[in-house]
Order: C-alpha cells, then sequence, then structure tokens
C-alpha cells in the first residue's frame, strides 16, 4: 500500500501541473486541436497557454504546428507518442494511489 | 485534479463535436431522405421497372451516404464551428475502442435476433419492423448520451422508441411503418440539430482580433 502511495513522489511534474493537465487531457481525447480550442477549454489567458504549450513542447510531449486556415493562421497542437504514454502512466499512478485510499479518512 | 476531473475533460472533448448540432442536422436530414426513398418504394407498383432501381439507391444511400456527410459537416465546421470555438481533430478508433465496437456489435447481433424471435412469437404490431427500428436506434442514442454527457441525446433515444411504437401501434406494413419512423425521426433529429446550432450560434462568437 506504502508503496503506491510513494509511487505518486515520483509522478511526472511537467504533468502534473493543473493547467499542463488539462491541456494533455484534452489533447490525449483527440488527434489535434488547435491553440482557439484550448484556450476556451482551459480558460487560460494566450501567454499563459504558449508558456504552458512551450513546456511541453521542450519535454517532447506536444507538437506544435503552425499553418493556415484560407488566410487565417492556425496553431495546432498534438500529443506525441512520448506524451501519451506519460499521461497513460500518470493516470495509472493516480488509480493506483486512489485505489489504496481508505473509503473514509478520519474514522 | 482527481482522476473523475480528468475523465470529463476528456468526455467533454469528445461532446464538442455534437456542439453545434450540425452533425445532427446532417444525419436527420439523412433519416427523412431514407424515409423518402421508402415511401417512393412502397408507393411504386411490385414488377414496376423502378423498384430494382430505388432498392439500389437505398442500399448505396444507407452504405455510402455517411462519407459525404461527414465531408459536408467539416466543411460547414471548417466555416461556422472551428473559427468561433476552435479547430479538433477526432482519432480514429484505434485498439483501445475496438472492445466498444465488439459490445456494439453484440448489442446489435442481440437486437436483430429479438427482431426475428419476436416476428416467430409475438402478435404482429410488437414485430413491427419500426418497433425493432425505433427501440435500437433509442438504445444507441442513449449509449452515446451516456458515453458523452449528452442530456438532449437522452430525450431523443425517447422520441425514436416513441415514434417506433405508436407507428407499430398503428398496424402499417414494414416498408410503410419504416418510412414513417425514418420521415418522423428525422425530422425530430433534424429539428433538434437546429435548435442545437441556434443556441450554440447565439452563445458562441468569433474571437476578436487584437
Amino acid at each position: 500500500m506504502a508503496d503506491d502511495f510513494r509511487s505518486m513522489i515520483n509522478v511526472d511534474r511537467i504533468i502534473h501541473e493543473p493547467a499542463r493537465l488539462i491541456i494533455v487531457a484534452i489533447l490525449y481525447a483527440v488527434e489535434s486541436a488547435d491553440f482557439l480550442y484550448l484556450l476556451r477549454e482551459t480558460g487560460l489567458t494566450k501567454g499563459n497557454l504558449s508558456s504552458h504549450l512551450a513546456r511541453l513542447e521542450d519535454a517532447s510531449y506536444v507538437d506544435i504546428e503552425k499553418t493556415f486556415q484560407g488566410k487565417v493562421p492556425r496553431t495546432i497542437c498534438r500529443l506525441t507518442e512520448d506524451g501519451r504514454m506519460a499521461f497513460d502512466d500518470y493516470r495509472e499512478r493516480l488509480q493506483r494511489a486512489i485505489d489504496t485510499m481508505p473509503e473514509e479518512v478520519g474514522t | 485534479m482527481m482522476k473523475n476531473d480528468i475523465d470529463k475533460v476528456i468526455q467533454r472533448t469528445h461532446r464538442y463535436w455534437y456542439e453545434d448540432g450540425l452533425n445532427e442536422i446532417a444525419t436527420g436530414c439523412m433519416f427523412v431522405l431514407c424515409g423518402l426513398f421508402l415511401l417512393t418504394m412502397y408507393a411504386v407498383p411490385p414488377g414496376s421497372p423502378l423498384a430494382p432501381v430505388l432498392a439500389i439507391g437505398l442500399v448505396i444511400l444507407v452504405a455510402c451516404g455517411g462519407l459525404p456527410v461527414s465531408r459536408a459537416v467539416k466543411a460547414v465546421k471548417n466555416r461556422v464551428t472551428y473559427p468561433r470555438t476552435g479547430y479538433v481533430s477526432y482519432r480514429r478508433p484505434g485498439s483501445s475502442g475496438r472492445p466498444n465496437v465488439v459490445w456494439a456489435s453484440v448489442g446489435i447481433g442481440l437486437a436483430v435476433l429479438g427482431i426475428i424471435l419476436s416476428k416467430v412469437h409475438a402478435p404482429p404490431w410488437l414485430g413491427s419492423m419500426a418497433m425493432a427500428q425505433g427501440l435500437l436506434m433509442g438504445a444507441i442514442l442513449l449509449y452515446l448520451g451516456h458515453r458523452l454527457g449528452l442530456t438532449r441525446f437522452y430525450g431523443l433515444a425517447f422520441l425514436s422508441a416513441l415514434i417506433g411504437v405508436v407507428v407499430a401501434l398503428n398496424g402499417f406494413e414494414d416498408a410503410l411503418g419504416s418510412a414513417a419512423y425514418f420521415g418522423e425521426m428525422g425530422l425530430v433529429v433534424t429539428a433538434s440539430g437546429l435548435f442545437t446550432l441556434r443556441t450554440y450560434l447565439r452563445q458562441s462568437q468569433p474571437p476578436v482580433e487584437e
């Protein structure tokens, strides 16, 4: 039981940050999503979202591609295979820790 | 952020495809078209050279109609939805999605078996094709509503079952009953899609360039 809790200490800190966790969870569910969609779904400011995406790109968890839809620029983000594996691992650790928690704490 | 919240984020992302109602409008129009085909087939006298043409046309419509409809929905989304609330491209179901496909196939297989058995042992109205179509479509809509957290799909599921039962109780022949079911259900789904689209357009505006 203690090992399952301890595994949370080694959790991926890049994904563990709440804003980045939402971004990764959204991208996990799709092939790709653009900056506008992520902006609307996360409720972050443009600057904040850019900085979190840059952090995820540095960790090779997210691919960012700048394209055009007609004359309108579109920034497409997609989770890499590494990002997908890291998110799977994060969810697994979280699930293990939740499963070992007592039903009612403090009773 | 707990696992439940993560699951909700993933569910909401899947739900985005249905947020503008365009998919329902397209599906509803397809249903109406199927209903019109079935009605024309019913109206054509037996032995008419038009009958096999209509039958082949219906098969082509059901088998291949999904692709142009999906492309049309994507094209409209490119102009209406994505500039307002963002672009999303969905993954094709891979190995993780296969168990769902297997369960759905088992469910449809059981439903077909139920239809066959009900035709053998039950009173005629219970074995009606329209009733089976209504219940089957209702089950699919219930599953989608539960999986995506879309409450309006529960309403559509109820209406599908209701239309199927009402058409069955009227004692129409199978072809006419199916035509009535698809026509009415198509109008209901289209109306639901139009209402959803109106709500979506009212609630979302394209972002203002800075």
